[in-house]
């Protein structure tokens, strides 16, 4: 019995060891989980009623970063409105994606085609990626 | 029979660290793109591409690079990152610029509301590569990139048509405190003497 408890406490440390490189690896798969955030598309559409109104989505504890993609050369928007209805940020652009990001405490934002070619039937989607 | 359980016990451990392990690298690779074959150069229309990339991944460029990389522009190559102007306007904003996998730019401009985009067809759509934008803090800017062939640019508010800075690929103009973002009318790129497209900015819907 002497010899069994001896035995244990030699392997101990050993299994101790083994436990803690597990607890840092599942802690290392949550924080890439973390850094990746969490993606979703809030509209999309293919033609120019729908792309117009664009849709949106919205937010207050998040940091969010909003992406429109749709042909190159179209014009679109990307919009994060405050509380008050005014538009606390935005960018015009052609290139897609139509990137916005590094916003936060927002109402809520919006993706909009303003571009005169938009109405060739293209497709489009609005991209939301979130980060805690 | 006590040392037998124990070579089981450590055994097991053993295996689930193994799966672990194997698990979490495969994870890791999935948001670097280090294991990608390394992406074709963009179309020669911007010769910044062609000097050496930067050392460092720029934070912005991991931060956002992977959002950039789907379907329609392809993987970003992350390690293809080039610093195309530095500490310009009133935030002393960085343009960045990597190539995507079809043959597209990314840009980045580390202003506080980060705009950004990617183009595929700077000859096509010469000024697909540039964002037009305004924040809270951050007054009305255009900036991003623009073909080697662009020898200046111009940009007009309320009528006026005021220089951009043109360095390289690297574009940049900040117009004046209180301007509003749609005072900013057109862009014009110039190619030389007697050759230049001018781009019209389309107004933001009404709210």
């Amino acid at each position: 019995m002497n010899r069994v408890s001896e035995l244990m406490s030699r392997r101990r440390p050993r299994v101790l060891v083994v436990m803690l490189s597990l607890s840092l690896i599942t802690a290392a798969i949550v924080a890439v989980d973390a850094f990746g955030g969490t993606a979703f598309t809030y509209a999309s559409g293919t033609s120019c009623f729908s792309c117009h109104t664009g849709g949106t989505t919205s937010s207050t504890d998040y940091r969010d970063f909003n992406d429109a993609y749709h042909h190159v050369g179209d014009d679109w928007e990307v919009d994060y409105i405050d509380a008050g209805g005014t538009i606390g940020a935005v960018s015009k652009s052609s290139s897609s994606p139509t990137h916005l990001g590094a916003s936060n405490s927002y109402r809520y934002s919006k993706c909009v085609a303003i571009g005169p070619t938009y109405s060739n039937g293209n497709g489009f989607h609005c991209d939301t990626t979130r980060q805690p | 029979m006590m040392r037998g359980k124990m070579k089981i016990k450590t055994g097991s451990v053993i295996v689930v660290v193994g799966i672990g392990a194997v698990l979490g690298l495969s994870r890791l690779g999935g948001t670097s793109d280090a294991s990608q074959p390394t992406p074709q150069p963009a179309a020669g229309a911007v010769g910044a591409l062609s000097t050496p990339a930067l050392a460092h991944v720029p934070d912005i460029v991991k931060r956002v690079a992977p959002e950039f990389s789907q379907a329609d522009t392809g993987n970003v190559d992350q390690s293809s990152a080039h610093l195309l102007a530095h500490a310009l306007g009133v935030e002393g904003v960085d343009i960045y610029l990597t190539r995507t996998a079809k043959d597209g730019v990314c840009y980045y401009i580390t202003s506080s509301v980060e705009p950004g985009g990617c183009t595929d067809d700077l000859s096509a759509a010469p000024t697909s590569g540039l964002s037009v934008y305004s924040g809270k803090d951050t007054p009305p800017t255009i900036a991003g990139v623009v073909e080697n062939r662009v020898t200046a640019g111009k940009v007009t508010v309320s009528g006026s048509v005021q220089p951009a800075l043109v360095r390289g690929n690297a574009f940049f103009f900040q117009a004046a405190p209180g301007t509003k973002l749609d005072d900013i009318t057109a862009i014009t790129l110039e190619y030389g003497p007697g050759s230049s497209i001018t781009k019209t900015i389309p107004p933001s819907p009404s709210p």
